[in-house]
């Protein structure tokens, strides 16, 4: 047996954007064991809904994670429709729906850059990052902020958009399409980059399923697992979804379905603008919370969980939110085992973390789904 | 001749690589060189912001009436309105430019500008003046609405619940079958929304006659009810719903009498067939 | 002592202290091609012993208050403090939290402080010339107490000066970097 020693990375890394701890241990170069150490980002927030009201709930939710605010803000909204039994006007599920995708293209942009820049590919870092400022500036135009829109609330939409914006919208995306497809097929053909990702952090199919990854790390591994599948939200079923699955189940793998991911977002925003209907974006709500609703969305890093719970006042009683990488964690453990050093930083980002963690509490795994 | 021989040679060290299968970025370095330059040049060339940026706040100071709407809508806390002294103070480095406080400003003296705050080296907090209430009663004579009294309802309302739909701060009740109207004097905050809105212009503070301060003038557009033919089924429940007595179903005839309607929109929300919807007078 | 232009090409250190990311990535965007701080020389460097600018986000929770710290006193003077994003500044939207301490302040000195849920790129940018100015007037007060022929009791006492110096309501900081100093034609980079 070799001589082993404990290296701690993180949570203060070039490579991270978010503080993670893990504790790898190392045989030499290889890592045989690796303890993770989460709840930097622990804010404490589902208790902020004993004080704030569910309109301000909705503004907390949002800021859980400002890539994927969107979905948060959407899922804390239906949360509360369902649980107040009310149900949105068509354009408002289909402003949402666009709304989403777009957000699904931006964290798959900027996730792509971050990737690159793990194994230290700055320019193309920097390439892709410059794509996303263009869908960003289609943010700005259409809802107000860059990176946390405030446009979703109970009930529907604060604001509408209107449809030469939306053309405008598709437009723009349309004319991105090949500067996307010239970055991406570096990404899948250049050969130091299929050598720094090919056969790295390999996820079989039933390990995924076992260890309950979600989005697109059990889609690599040839899992056929999306939420848009199930018509819960959204107006997935009226645009015929299919979702994309890989079945190497290493990195490469997870890029590419990102890849595809991308675009298939920009067809699926295109057959929405092409078919929403016209009419208002709100409906009213009672003023008050009975009831209880759980919902769950797919952000693009898996799937989202919402509920909430009130009791006859404006305050909700309970209100909790699990994001994906919570659930990928268990992944990630079993990724790193019998990786090199050197790949570490390549595995912490390819399960795209995103690490909210409201709790200390374990997910339960279940054998056989 | 030395320009050709160096483009040559660079198009060689891109291409071959290429089509081998590595540098396979080359194509896209290479044009960059030439290309303009993709940066937005921030601090040379000023930042033009879109219509709906969110930036930061600002006050229309005379118009408001100090009601605290906007502070208790905002969600991190980040407005104070104190009525007495005349200020409203927001703490910028507390603002999440959500636009809460405007959307839900009954005068709707606050704007959403598109130019964010500047950074500082301390916490700013921004002051604006804004009318005192107390320095007006003080003068006497009849007592404007604004006064320091409680909302009261005269004789001549219909109870047709347009007050209570326009209060924000959910303070009116209206029940029109049993003829009550009833205000939580600790939730109202004195904004006058209700006022404004009152069509028979029942409503006061402090109990004093609401003519000295009446609306300015009649309001701009009504909206009256107007019938789709088709889809009537003459069963008259928006007759019976009317508060106003504005609506007669005789047969297969329905007649709304455009002086009496109040545009209080009951009729619209019982029609079982959906046949009725508000027009402008 | 020479004078050395420090802040001709400050290098920064980026930490999440707890914050939602999207400060991080607008801090991030700031280095990207479209608004390119390294025009002016600044570099995202992971090591806090090579950085003259500490960017932190996040209003800054119990496990993450040593981590700042840390990175903190591991930065050699002069230096700078920037709190992007409300979050930072005050506690944010998250201010009533438990597990919260209400902004960097409560673990560190902060120069300067950027407003904004998500702060914009073109704030930080701000925020970081306002930092320069701070910094180099730190390097000189540093400079003129090691320089100055005082008792060996100043010469200790000298790296505590730049933090004392740091307190805004007394010193005024001339800002290094104005833009009438920028001689550049702005007309060649009109779209």
């Amino acid at each position: 047996m070799g001589k082993r020693t404990i290296v701690p990375f993180g949570p203060q890394h070039p490579v991270l954007p978010e503080p993670l701890h893990l504790d790898l241990v190392l045989e030499d170069e290889t890592v045989v064991d690796v303890i993770p150490s989460i709840g930097y980002i622990h804010r404490g927030l589902e208790k902020l809904c004993e004080t704030k009201d569910y309109n301000k709930m909705v503004y907390v939710v949002e800021r859980i994670c400002g890539i994927c605010s969107f979905g948060h803000g959407w899922g804390a909204s239906a949360a509360i429709e369902g649980a107040m039994g009310v149900q949105v006007p068509e354009r408002a599920e289909y402003l949402r729906t666009i709304l989403h995708e777009l957000g699904r293209v931006h964290s798959h942009l900027l996730w792509l850059g971050l990737m690159a820049d793990a194994f230290g590919f700055e320019s193309l870092f920097n390439h892709c990052w410059r794509i996303r400022e263009t869908v960003l500036d289609l943010f700005e135009k259409n809802t107000g902020g860059r990176v946390v829109f405030s446009i979703c609330k109970p009930g529907g939409m604060r604001k509408d958009i209107s449809n030469e914006n939306l053309q405008e919208m598709v437009t723009v995306l349309n004319g991105l399409k090949a500067e996307i497809k010239e970055i991406t097929d570096v990404f899948i053909n250049d050969a130091s980059v299929k050598n720094r990702m090919t056969g790295v952090g390999v996820l079989t199919k039933e390990e995924a399923m076992e260890l309950c990854a979600v989005g697109p790390t059990v889609r690599g591994s040839g899992v056929a697992q999306d939420l848009r599948l199930t018509g819960d939200h959204g107006v997935y079923h009226e645009l015929g979804f299919e979702p994309v699955v890989e079945e190497a189940g290493d990195c490469m793998a997870r890029t590419v379905v990102r890849i595809r991911e991308v675009f298939q977002s920009i067809e699926l925003i295109e057959k929405a603008v092409a078919q929403i209907p016209d009419g208002p974006v709100d409906c009213k709500v009672p003023k008050t919370v009975d009831g209880e609703f759980a919902t769950r969305l797919e952000q693009p890093r898996g799937e989202a969980f919402y509920y909430a719970k009130g009791a006859g006042s404006k305050f909700l009683k309970r209100m909790r939110v699990r994001t994906p990488t919570n659930i990928n964690i268990p992944a990630l453990v079993k990724m790193l085992g019998g990786s090199d050093l050197a790949d570490v930083p390549i595995l912490a980002l390819t399960i795209d973390r995103c690490w909210y963690s409201p709790s200390t509490r374990a997910s339960a795994v279940q054998k056989g789904r | 001749m030395i320009l050709i021989v160096i483009v040559v040679a660079a198009l060689l060290c891109v291409i071959i690589p290429t089509r081998l299968g590595f540098f396979k970025f080359g194509k896209t370095i290479l044009g960059s060189t030439f290309k303009k330059t993709a940066c937005r040049m921030y601090p040379v060339i000023p930042r033009e912001y879109e219509e709906r940026t969110r930036g930061s706040v600002s006050i229309d100071g005379p118009n408001c009436i100090g009601c605290g709407i906007c502070a208790n809508a905002c969600p991190t806390d980040a407005i104070e309105v104190d009525k007495a002294g005349g200020k409203w103070k927001i703490q910028r480095m507390q603002c999440i430019q959500c636009s809460a406080c405007v959307d839900n400003c009954p005068k709707k003296c606050l704007t959403m500008e598109n130019m964010y705050t500047l950074p500082n080296v301390v916490k700013v907090v921004d002051e604006f003046e804004i009318p005192v209430k107390a320095a007006k009663k003080a003068d006497g004579g009849a007592a404007p609405a604004d006064a320091d009294g409680d909302l009261t309802c005269a004789d001549t309302c219909v109870f047709c619940g347009l007050c209570a739909k326009a209060c924000p701060a959910d303070a009116i009740a209206v029940d029109r079958k049993e003829k009550s109207w009833k205000v939580d004097t600790d939730a109202c905050v004195k904004c006058g929304a209700c006022i404004d809105k009152c069509p028979k212009k029942s409503l006061s503070f402090g109990g004093a006659a609401p003519a000295a301060e009446a609306a300015p003038a009649a309001p701009a557009k009504k909206s009256v009810a107007a019938l789709d033919e088709e889809k009537c089924v003459y069963c008259a429940a928006c007759a019976n719903e009317c508060a106003a007595e504005a609506i007669t179903v005789d047969g297969t005839e329905w007649k709304l009498d455009e002086e009496k309607c109040i545009g209080c929109e009951a009729c619209v929300g019982v029609c079982p067939a959906d046949a009725i919807s508000m027009k402008e007078a | 002592m020479s004078k050395a232009y420090v802040t001709k090409s400050p290098w920064v250190v980026h930490y999440d202290g707890s914050s939602c990311n999207g400060c991080d990535i607008e801090v991030l965007a700031c280095l990207m091609p479209m608004y390119d701080v390294e025009r002016f020389g600044i570099i995202n460097c992971g090591n806090p012993k090579h950085a003259d600018v500490f960017l932190v986000t996040g209003s800054v929770n119990e496990q993450n208050k040593d981590v700042v710290k840390q990175i903190y006193e591991q930065m050699p003077e002069p230096k700078v403090v920037v709190a992007i994003g409300i979050c930072a500044c005050s506690g944010g939207i998250f201010k009533d939290c438990y597990n919260v301490l209400g902004g960097v302040d409560q673990v560190i000195p902060v120069d300067a402080y950027v407003p904004g849920c998500a702060a914009r790129p073109e704030a930080i940018i701000d925020a970081v010339v306002t930092g320069l100015g701070i910094l180099q007037a730190k390097r000189d007060a540093m400079v003129e107490a090691i320089d100055a022929p005082a008792a060996p009791a100043a010469a200790i006492a000298a790296p505590e000066a730049p933090a004392a110096a740091s307190a805004p309501s007394e010193v005024q900081y001339p800002p290094i970097f104005t833009m009438s100093e920028v001689k550049v034609n702005a007309t060649l980079y009109k779209k």
